[in-house]
Parts: C-alpha cells; structure tokens; sequence
C-alpha cells in the first residue's frame, strides 16, 4: 500500500535580506516526508538545513523571505502567490506564507530546537514547560479529560480490565473503541502502552481511573464553566483543576517515554541536558502532532546522551506514530535511524535516497566526502 | 615536564538567590602533562572538563591543590614522594617556591605569556568591533612584540592555520564556523605558547571541518612541540588526536591513561559505555538509569548510573528512599506511606512478603536495592537498613589507571 505523503515541498527559494545585499540561502529545494517515516536532512554548516526547518514551520526571521515555491503541508498550501498592484499602479508577485499554518503549528507539526536549555523557562516548572502548549491550543482538552473521568462506566472498566486478563487483545481493543469516549480512551491507551509497569499495576491504574475524586464544588465549577470563569473565588478553583490535569498529562507522556515522573516539579537547571533535550520533546508531542522536525537534536550532547536520545526517538515515534525530520551535520548518526537520507549541499538538495544506499553507494562527491570524513574509534 | 598539578579541587557558590548554593565541580584531580603531550579531557556536559581546563591555564583559583608549571624534574620528583609520606611540611616548601599558584602578579603574568587558550565559543569570547587581523594580534600587542615580530609571526600563523588573505580584513560575524575556529586557533597560538589549552575545538562544527581543524592541531603540535589539553565529548575524536586520555565523570577522574589502551581495554564502567557508544555496539537500555544528579555523592560518583553497581558502590538512604518510592508509587495501595527517621528508611502498608517479591523483581532494574542489608518486622511497620559505603581507590591497571570498586583487593569476590 502506498503511503501517504504528510508533506511536500517543491522549488523552495528563500533569501535573507540585508541592507546591501541579498543572499540565497535556499535555491530550490525538493522534499517529500511520508507517513510514520524518518528523514535525515545531512550537510555542513551554513548549508542552509534550519533555514528549511524555520520555512517549514513558518518560522523564518523578519529578513528572510521565501521567493519562490510551494509548501504543502498535510493537502493544504502553505505558500499563496498574490499579485497586488503598487503605488505605481504596477503589478507585483507577492508571496504570502497562509494563515492556517497557525492552525497546524504546535499540533499537526512540531518543532524541537537547537539548543534545549535555551528554549526553556527557568522559573517555571518542567511539567507546566510540558503542558503549556495544551493550555494554549487546546484548553478544552484539559477540562474534557477531568468531565470523561467523572462520567465513565465503572463497570465498563472492570469488564474492560477482564478482558485484559484473559488476553483477548483484539475483543478488548473493540471493546475499548465501543464503550468510552475519546479523552478516557486517551487515558486507558496511556496507561497499557506503558513498558516499565507489570500487567497487575497497569490493572490497578485503569480501575483507579472509575474512581471519582473531585469535590462539590469542583463538580459545581466544571458543570458551570461560564459563570465560574467570571467569578474570582470560583476561576481559582476551575484553574487549579486545570493545572492539576496539566500535570497529570505531563507525567502520563513522561512515563510513556519511559522517564522518571519525579522530574515534573523540578526546575530546567536541576537537569541535565540529555534530559532536557527529552523534556523537549514532550512538550512537541503532548499535543499529539503527526510530524515533528528536530534541528540538531544531539549537536550538544554527550554520545552516551545521544544514543539515550535516539532510543527514546525511535520509542515514541512507534507508540505515538510520527514522521520526523532530524536535521544533523553528523551523517554517521542518522544511519541507524533514519530510513531516508537527503543531502543538502549550499541550499540545494543533491542526493535523496534510502540510508543504506547513501551510505554504502552514493554517486555523489559531496555525500562521498562528509561519509570519509567522519572519526571513527 | 610542563604542567604537573595534583588534588585539584574547585567549588563553585551561588550568590543572589540562591545564597550558599554549593556545587562541587571538580574535586580531587591530578594530572601530568609533558613537552608534546596531547592529552584529551574526555566526558559529559558538565563533568568539569572545562573548569579543569581553565584552572591549569592559571585563570581560575582552585580552592585547594598544587600546580607546577614548567619545572624541573626533580621539583616534581621530590614533591611526589613528599606526597606519599604525607609529609605535609616539603609539600609546603616546595608550593612556596616553585608552585604557579603562589607567584605574583608580574611573575604569574610572565607565566600566562606561554600559555595559549581556545575558549568554547569562539563568536562570543572575540571583540565584534576588531577585524580578524586586529584580533589575532591583540595577544602580540600585549607582550610587547615590535612592528616587525608581528609582521612576520602573522606570516608564520596564516602558513601554519591556514588563514587566507581576504579573511583578514573582515569581521568575526562575516565568517563561517570553521573559520572562526581557525582564527581562534592562531590567536592562541600568536605568542608562541608552549602549553595549550583547547575547550571544544570541533564541537559544533560538520564532520568535514572537524577534520580539518584536528589536522592542523596535529601539524602545529609536531612543529612546536607545544603540549595541549583538548576537552570534548566525542572518545572518537581523541582517539583520533591524543596520545593520553582522562576520562572524567562529575568532577572526578574514572580513568586515565594511554589513549590506545583505554579505549581498546576500558575498565571503568562508564569508559566502557562511552567506548561502545561511539563503536555503535551499545544495545542495552540505559535510560533506566538517568536520574537528576545531586552534588553530594558518598562513595563512587557514577554509582547510580552505573549497570554493575553494587552494596559498597555509596548507596544513600535517599536514593533507595526515592527508588522505593517510585517503584511502589504505580500501584495505589491503601495505606502506603514511606518514611525516613533516624537514618532508617519505615514502611507502612505493605507486608515484609511483598517487598521481597518487589525488591527481586526490580533488583536487576534497580541497582540501589542491592544496598538493602536487612528488613525487620516492627510493630505496624518494616524498617529497612542499608550497607556501609567504601570510599574508591585509584588502582592501577596495566599502564592506566582507574577508579573503581571492581578492582579492590578485599572486595573483589563479591562481583
């Protein structure tokens, strides 16, 4: 079956522009990321690889422009080409980068940048740091998890939980599909696609689940979000909750990602950069996004933190079912993980294919020699 | 022997805020570096490869220790031996007269002259306003070198780098990463220095570059016979350019020696790890075992990350507190309740059956529960006692040596 293609780029052409001069620093690039499918984008420095990673993402610095091309992100354009006339009545091609890039940001495709310990708060928790992105694009989500716990079928979980226990995966999936909504779904997924608990403690957790905890008045305050919004006393308790919800999320994805929960409350500078590379990455895929784009992941990190890094990569890129794209200067590192590798060389691209095929035969002089060049022990 | 400097200790405060904060960066360190000695500062972010570096090039006090800088040999000698008789009053002596650290400010100046450094970042730690001419020969200007000496050790630099002409004339943010190391590269080297210090020379640079500048690293090192002390964190590259490595791990020294022995024999732990990462022959899991690091470690400092820790290895009562927590966490018991009073760890809620079953299911998962030497029945609760930690040797080992608990005598019989 053919898969399907997430996004494609065709003719990219982006310059920055200086006062005195213009640069091209993208002349023409052709791109294409399928579906659950890893890409390598290899050069050197000053090549032009985060430039296509900001354009993609919408992202590009006030002086850089796209020229020309086309972005197509999930069956929609990115890019629209206007013509508008000047104050000399002459016609101008315009390039405008579409609003609804906004609407895929932070949800649809994601970004991990450069240098982790930059892009995080130092006076905000990492857990908050995780959850924030909910907050912003989809509070709702926070409240609907809270609501589904409060309504679930308690008996449905204790049948949901036997038929765990006597191993009929493919009953209790259809199970699962047909009884609970969506948010419960999430939280029950969260919980059985964990590695590092037993059966017998994922049982405990999904029943745990059932069991309502909230208070009157925090029942009063979700089922009245409108009035409780306006109201000092009642908007603190609807926040909390949300808050509390936050966290919860936060360490759900952590322990999906095998980390230790115990980092939620703690603060960026008590981490280490392997670490906070990791907390990164769960805050890119707390929305559930179908494409991340990782700019130099492990440019920055010991090997030991790097590998830790690519195994945690390949794990949730398997439960969570993502593309991705690692930008890296290193090819040696993306043998293992990417299955396709494209060469960037001076904001063009030169050789796109299968890792194996790049690596052991490439036609190409440029791929030939950042391969030679690499140290090995 | 160029630098010999020994039980280097150094810890940062905090002020503002975080008043009295302490973070122990690097804590008892010696090392001996000769005349055209590479030698590569090999670890993690943070391990103190940097404050190291910086202490052996005389701009940072350490808080305790001795550094020799370009002796003779029989200061050392004698120092040496003053330090295994613990014979605290030579020690002394010798540290007034020869040791870098007591010099005067002139005579610490004249010192710094032979000294050349390659700081991290080499973008930042240049004058954006100067040119790339004017910025390598700042260093020339301040020791005094005429018009001409200039001219023509300019000439030498650009030969030996590999600078080309039209660079010179520009500015450090008109130029690409690999040049930028190269210009930091020849102002380190523009006062004909005979110890030099590299911090990251190739870290964020393509393969292609990295090559490049460890190529000319070598070239400069045969013709000057200048001794240098690389950090990075990459084993392959120092493999590559060393011919001594230090392989250190939260401050301390795990390893040292030869490069070729080290990394074709590693005995430490984390050696091992570290070689077999960048042979891409690792394939165990080892995200277990990363954990928040706290500055005050007893016993072995890679004992919580390490794969084949043990009881003595320094297992503390928090550590096992805080695995006995996690592991019990997941499963909601009624009445679970965690303690720790007079350095015991009291359980409640949970029956002695169970947390034996608990503690041989994730004993292989879980290193610190090694460290449980015996759990009694106490009226409503169980209380769990810990062994006694070992402080770790240096031990010598083939032409290396190592700092780890496998290779004491007395306890050797236990792994």
């Amino acid at each position: 079956m053919e898969k399907k293609e997430l996004l494609t780029v065709k003719g990219l052409e982006v310059v920055f522009e200086s006062r005195f001069n213009q640069i091209d620093v993208l002349k023409g690039v052709d791109f294409s990321l399928k579906e659950n499918e890893t890409v390598g984008l290899v050069g050197v420095n000053g090549s032009g690889k985060s430039t296509f990673a900001l354009s993609l993402m919408g992202l590009l610095p006030r002086n850089a422009k796209i020229v020309n091309g086309s972005i197509n992100i999930n069956g929609s354009d990115m890019i629209i080409n206007e013509f508008e006339k000047d104050s000399y009545n002459r016609k101008r091609h315009r390039i405008l980068v579409n609003e609804g890039i906004e609407k895929l940001r932070g949800r649809f495709i994601t970004m991990v940048t450069q240098e982790a310990a930059s892009y995080l708060d130092p006076l905000l928790t990492v857990g908050y740091q995780i959850f924030e992105s909910v907050l912003f694009h989809n509070k709702e989500r926070l409240i609907k998890r809270i609501d589904s716990r409060e309504k679930v079928d308690k008996g449905a979980l204790l049948n949901y939980v036997k038929l765990l226990n006597s191993k009929d995966y493919k009953i209790a999936d259809k199970f699962l599909d047909g009884n609970f909504d969506e948010y419960i779904r999430e939280q029950i997924l969260n919980i059985t696609r964990r590695d590092d608990l037993t059966d017998e403690d994922k049982k405990n957790l999904i029943l745990a689940l059932g069991r309502a905890k909230l208070s009157s008045v925090q029942r009063f305050v979700l089922s009245h979000k409108g009035v409780a919004s306006r109201i000092p006393g009642l908007r603190y308790i609807l926040n909390q909750l949300i808050l509390e919800e936050g966290y919860q999320l936060a360490g759900e994805i952590l322990g999906l990602m095998g980390l230790d929960p115990t980092i939620l409350h703690m603060f960026p500078n008590q981490l280490s950069g392997g670490m906070l590379q990791a907390v990164l990455i769960a805050s890119a895929i707390v929305n559930n996004p179908r494409i991340i784009i990782m700019d130099e992941p492990a440019s920055s990190l010991d090997p030991i933190a790097q590998y830790k890094l690519f195994n945690l990569l390949s794990k949730i890129k398997a439960t969570f079912n993502l593309s991705l794209i690692l930008v890296a200067h290193d090819i040696s590192l993306l043998t293992r993980f990417a299955d396709r590798i494209a060469v960037i060389e001076d904001g063009a691209i030169v050789e796109v294919g299968d890792t194996s095929s790049v690596i052991n035969n490439s036609s190409n002089e440029y791929t030939k020699r950042l391969i030679k060049s690499v140290i090995n022990i | 022997m160029r630098i010999a400097a020994y039980n280097l200790k150094k810890t940062y405060e905090s002020g503002g805020a975080a008043f009295g904060h302490k973070v122990r960066s690097i804590n008892d360190i010696s090392l001996k570096i000769r005349e055209g000695q590479i030698v590569s500062l090999v670890g993690e972010n943070g391990s103190g490869k940097t404050t190291l570096g910086l202490i052996l090039s005389l701009l940072l006090r350490p808080d305790s220790g001795q550094i020799f800088f370009d002796v003779p040999d029989w200061v050392i000698n004698r120092y040496e031996i003053a330090l295994l008789k613990k014979d605290l009053d030579s020690m002394r002596e010798l540290g007034k007269d020869y040791s870098a650290l007591n010099k005067s400010k002139l005579g610490l100046m004249d010192i710094r002259k032979k000294i050349g450094v390659l700081f991290q970042d080499v973008a930042s730690s240049v004058d954006p306003r100067q040119t790339v001419y004017d910025i390598i020969k700042e260093p020339m200007v301040v020791s005094k070198y005429t018009d001409e000496q200039i001219h023509n050790r300019m000439n030498e630099l650009k030969n030996d780098v590999g600078i080309d002409d039209d660079i010179l004339h520009r500015y450090p943010h008109e130029l690409s990463d690999g040049q930028k190391q190269k210009i930091g590269i020849a102002r380190a080297l523009a006062t004909n220095p005979i110890f030099l210090f590299l911090d990251e020379p190739t870290s964020n640079l393509d393969p292609i570059n990295q090559r490049i500048i460890l190529d000319i690293l070598k070239k400069i090192n045969s013709k000057t016979r200048a001794s240098m002390l690389i950090t990075t964190h990459n084993i392959a590259l120092a493999n590559y350019i060393a011919g001594d490595i230090m392989v250190m791990f939260k401050g301390e020294t795990e390893e040292k020696g030869p490069t070729k022995e080290v990394i074709n024999n590693p005995q430490h732990p984390y050696t091992k790890e570290l070689t077999s990462v960048a042979a891409r022959k690792a394939n165990y899991d080892i995200l277990y075992y990363e954990r928040p690091y706290n500055s005050d470690v007893k016993g072995c400092v890679y004992h919580r990350m390490c794969p084949v820790s043990f009881e003595i290895c320094g297992w503390t009562i928090d550590e096992v507190y805080l695995d006995l927590k996690k592991s019990f966490g997941p499963l909601d018991l009624p009445n679970f309740k965690l303690k720790i009073e007079k350095g015991k760890i009291l359980l409640y809620g949970v029956n002695k059956d169970q947390l034996v079953k608990m503690i041989n299911l994730y004993k292989n998962k879980i290193r610190s529960f090694y460290a449980i030497k015996d759990i009694k029945q106490e009226d409503e609760h169980l209380s769990i006692e810990l062994f006694d930690y070992k402080e770790v040797q240096m031990h010598k080992v083939g032409n290396a040596e190592v700092k780890c608990h496998l290779f004491e005598e007395d306890v050797s019989t236990l792994f």
